[in-house]
């Protein structure tokens, strides 16, 4: 196959089958193709090369992929691919504040038990007794299993039992089921309490 | 700004683009079909073979999602094609390290394009295959952007990243290697 020497129109051929020429160029082109039969068997290669093209493009949905688009760039739209972010967002919130409020809920217990048996006075100087943590049916559960009586107060315990409460609080699991309310409340209500 | 009074068919890709951002979604669609096609030809020329049609969702989601940083002196389609590249040169490096760092040469993606040899079924359509997969990415890549989407040299320099005249030496080069291919048969 030899090459037109009309370098100019024969660089256009690609354009014309996509109506990507100013008109005037078209004209030229056309006419031009009438009389060069190296043009029109280069157009003909050009056609044959772009169905190639087209037969090696994998069907696609443009109407899935237009879907997929609304969703992933819409307000409120879930991006694509959907579960990894999706589950980042839904999953990871949930587990970090039960997590926090365990770390809390424990430390809480534990900084105010380790004042009690070294004298230091908690912080609001109040006496502490179970009583006086309003009740909170989580810590007479943890103090029952530790096998200790604590309808007196913290401050009867002994040191081997208030040793034996905190390996039993060392042993809680760190993570909790829900959020623990009533002692949270006690904490908000009266800091000082413990 | 967008014509309301234009029908979305006829729209500019500026004008869709305006619309979408007021609210409408027909908009968007239009832009997905108008493009979605000539993206997938574009992959598919780069040995994109799986998930092209995630690949070309993840195009629009990245461009629709960074219109501001479109800059309208060129057209929506070259940038969505740079995008699409970008895309899929990452999924090459993931899958390159994937493969204990196996060095993804060019002959791959050359390989991967002559096995679709065997969807043509016109004979001399099969030869210009052969042709198309013997040129090198960068020839075939310019070669597509010019044949199959019908873009000025300026363009696809934008795309390929590369200037207007090598551009232009690397689609006539291509030419000359699918045509001295099949006089050689």
């Amino acid at each position: 196959m030899t090459d037109c020497t009309n370098g100019e129109l024969r660089d256009l051929l690609p354009l014309l089958a996509h109506d990507a020429l100013e008109a005037r160029d078209a004209a030229r082109l056309r006419q031009h193709l009438a009389a060069c039969a190296e043009c029109r068997a280069e157009l003909g290669l050009l056609a044959r090369a772009r169905a190639v093209f087209d037969a090696a493009t994998p069907a696609i949905s443009t109407a899935a992929i237009a879907a997929g688009v609304q969703r992933a760039t819409r307000p409120g739209g879930v991006q694509r691919p959907a579960l990894r972010r999706a589950y980042g967002r839904r999953w990871m919130p949930g587990r970090l504040v039960a997590a926090a409020a365990s770390v809390v809920f424990l430390a809480s217990i534990s900084l105010t038990l380790l004042a009690r048996t070294f004298g230091a006075p908690a912080v609001g100087g109040d006496s502490v007794t179970a009583s006086g943590a309003r009740d909170s049916a989580s810590e007479l559960r943890l103090f029952a299993s530790a096998g200790l009586n604590v309808t007196g107060g913290l401050s009867d315990l002994s040191d081997d039992e208030l040793t034996t409460l905190l390996d039993e609080l060392d042993s809680v699991e760190a993570t909790i089921d829900a959020e623990p309310s009533t002692l949270r409340h006690a904490l908000i209500e009266d800091p000082g309490g413990f | 700004m967008g014509n309301p009074g234009v029908a979305p068919q006829q729209a500019t890709d500026a004008e869709l683009i305006s619309r979408w951002q007021k609210g409408d979604d027909r908009a968007a669609t239009m832009l997905v079909e108008r493009h979605s096609q000539p993206l997938a030809r574009f992959a598919a020329s780069l040995g994109e073979r799986e998930g092209i049609e995630e690949l070309v969702q993840d195009t629009f989601v990245r461009a629709f999602n960074s219109l501001d940083t479109f800059r309208s002196d060129s057209s929506l389609r070259t940038w969505l094609f740079t995008i699409c590249k970008r895309l899929i040169l990452d999924r090459k490096r993931s899958e390159r390290r994937r493969r204990d760092g196996t060095e993804l040469e060019e002959g791959h993606a050359v390989q991967e394009y002559g096995a679709l040899d065997t969807l043509l079924a016109d004979e001399t359509a099969t030869k210009v295959s052969e042709a198309v997969a013997r040129l090198s990415p960068l020839q075939r890549e310019v070669f597509l952007l010019r044949v199959a989407d019908g873009m000025p040299y300026g363009e696809i320099a934008k795309v390929v990243d590369s200037t207007e005249g090598a551009c232009r030496v690397h689609y006539h080069n291509a030419l000359r290697t699918i045509k001295e291919y099949l006089g050689d048969d």
